[in-house]
């Protein structure tokens, strides 16, 4: 069986631990990053099933490390979740229209991101 | 006609009330101060501190959140990832400001947010000096008290309240495409 490994972006510890914590109970492997340029590189040497984006972050913003990732053949295909605080319509739409798959509003109930993870993961 | 600054002091004491809740922290608003007698509390230096600064239309200043300790000792987590609570105040800041600005976009004002900090205690007492101080809040909890405060320029004049539906996605939403 591949391993699922999971991507989380974000320049709060406090989100990438709660994250880590809730997905790794599920059986999900959990990778990493403070920002935008640190997910690129992590992205660059991880086969992940899934990256889990935040929006505002300093280097790197999430909306432009999904736009590269993307344009990346090699990460084309692997689901992105952005999870922010923003709800301004015109992000979201940049990042549908870059390819994320969805976008969600924190703070978000664990169980919640746990079971999306899981059924984007798994129709792959 | 509405008075704006009633609005925004709803606006930013509900918006605190909620974000608490969602934490699993039950707080109760003890005081709301207008802008001509607004003060910070000073830092005792054993609350966490949280800044983080917004600029839109009409619009511009800094969040300050504090929180005591023993508040954030009451959260919950897992034990083999623990964060700190210099990282959870400055992503609770975060939250509380995307909160209120979702508010306010029903009445017409856009703000951007900046990133999250931890100010020292000088750059709350510079905080504390300033004249442009427009409002200050505290939240009594069974720990102790929060403070919320609000430092900067705004044109309630900018407020033009929509009563049509906005169709925006709220905290918690997750919206799958």
């Amino acid at each position: 069986m591949n391993e699922r490994k999971v991507l989380i972006v974000d320049d709060s510890e406090t989100i990438r631990q709660q994250v880590a914590s809730a997905l790794e109970h599920a059986g999900f492997n959990v990778v990493e990053a403070a920002d935008g340029v640190d997910g690129l590189e992590c992205a660059g040497v991880n086969d992940l099933c899934m990256v889990i984006l935040d929006v505002n972050m300093p280097r790197l913003n999430g909306l432009e490390m999904l736009e590269r990732l993307k344009s990346d053949p090699r990460h084309a295909k692997v689901p992105v979740l952005m999870l922010t605080t923003e709800v301004q319509q015109s992000m979201i739409e940049r990042a549908k229209k870059a390819g994320a798959r969805g976008w969600m509003i924190k703070p978000v109930k664990m169980d919640q991101l746990v079971s999306t993870v899981t059924k984007l993961t798994s129709v792959q | 006609m509405q008075d704006t600054r009633a609005v925004l002091h709803t606006i930013i004491q509900g918006s605190t009330v909620d974000l608490f809740h969602t934490h699993g922290v039950a707080v109760a608003p003890v005081s709301q101060i207008a802008r001509a007698t607004a003060t910070l509390e000073a830092p005792t230096g054993s609350e966490l501190l949280a800044s983080i600064t917004f600029v839109g239309r009409g619009c511009t200043g800094t969040l300050i959140l504090s929180v005591p300790e023993e508040v954030f000792a009451l959260l919950k987590q897992d034990p083999a990832r623990p964060y700190t609570g210099r990282d959870w105040t400055r992503e609770a800041s975060n939250q509380l400001l995307g909160r209120i600005k979702n508010r306010l976009a029903q009445f017409q004002i856009s703000i951007q947010s900046g990133l999250p900090s931890t100010p020292g205690r000088d750059a709350v007492e510079r905080l504390r000096g300033r004249s442009n101080l427009f409002a200050a809040y505290g939240f009594r909890t069974l720990r102790g008290r929060i403070n919320v405060a609000l430092g900067g320029d705004i044109d309630h004049s900018m407020f033009v309240y929509s009563g049509a539906p906005l169709n925006l996605a709220s905290e918690g939403d997750i919206i799958l495409f």
